[in-house]
């Protein structure tokens, strides 16, 4: 047996692979499709506070100050605090 | 390998096309009328030929423009006037949002609104706040994307720069 003719690996994809890398290929081409470009001017859009991940910080704040001194623990949620609820 | 080369140069002609819509140093700057914020009245840049001018693109929500405009309030106070003028463009959807920002910076220049953002397209802007020097006869001599701290003196020496040849130029 010719030794460089096994280590030459095989060009042609078995029709599986090749369904496979269509499907994966037209899976990234409409994740592609959903991405849109927000130009500066528009951000105003993106600064909406119906548009924050958190739409309401302050409450946010207040009720991890309430679990942090009920768990007698901070620091999980990245809030300041010692666990006396007095700060 | 050949489509790879092709995808590339495609990649490549699109950004060099996005990026020649800006306006640049050297160019004429485009011309615009806009409404005046919460006024009736309109303004066009070609209405104030003859001054330098120092255009900046702002918003509400900026956070740098925080940072820019108690300086660019300033920069009017000592230079505006004959020679020399801000012009401010809004961008906020919301008028009343950029009323109570101009209230509480006090800017004492004028400022246009453009809500739908067709100046900004036109100038393409890279970023908020955004910046344009422009000279009397209308040529664009300097642009300034974003603003940090310490970016206002080179601004203003470039404007005394344009000032003072104007200045040399008068018969």
């Amino acid at each position: 047996m010719n030794p460089t003719a096994q280590s030459r690996p095989d060009a042609s994809f078995s029709p599986r692979r090749a369904s496979i890398a269509r499907l994966l290929a037209g899976a990234v081409t409409l994740g592609l499709g959903a991405c849109a470009s927000v130009q500066p001017w528009e951000r105003g859009t993106l600064a909406r506070p119906e548009m924050q991940l958190d739409p309401n910080p302050l409450q946010t704040g207040l009720y991890e100050q309430v679990y942090d001194s009920k768990e007698a623990a901070s620091g999980g949620a990245g809030t300041a605090g010692a666990g006396c609820g007095c700060n | 390998m050949p489509n790879a080369r092709k995808s590339l140069i495609l990649a490549l002609a699109v950004l060099i096309a996005e990026a020649a819509g800006a306006v640049d140093e050297g160019e004429m700057a485009p011309d615009f009328t806009l409404p005046v914020l919460a006024e009736h009245a309109a303004l066009s840049l070609s209405d104030t030929h003859g001054k330098v001018r120092y255009i900046d693109f702002w918003a509400s929500w900026c956070a740098p423009c925080r940072v820019a405009i108690p300086q660019i309030v300033s920069l009017q106070d000592e230079l505006g006037g004959e020679a020399f003028e801000v012009i401010g463009i809004n961008i906020d959807e919301r008028v009343e949002d950029a009323l109570d920002f101009a209230d509480h910076y006090s800017m004492n220049y004028v400022n246009l609104s453009d809500p739908e953002g067709a100046v900004a397209e036109r100038y393409d802007l890279l970023a908020v706040p955004m910046s344009y020097v422009v000279d009397a006869e209308g040529r664009v001599t300097l642009v300034h994307a974003g603003f940090r701290r310490g970016d206002m003196e080179p601004i203003r020496a470039h404007i005394l720069k344009l000032l003072d040849r104007q200045q040399s130029d008068l018969p």
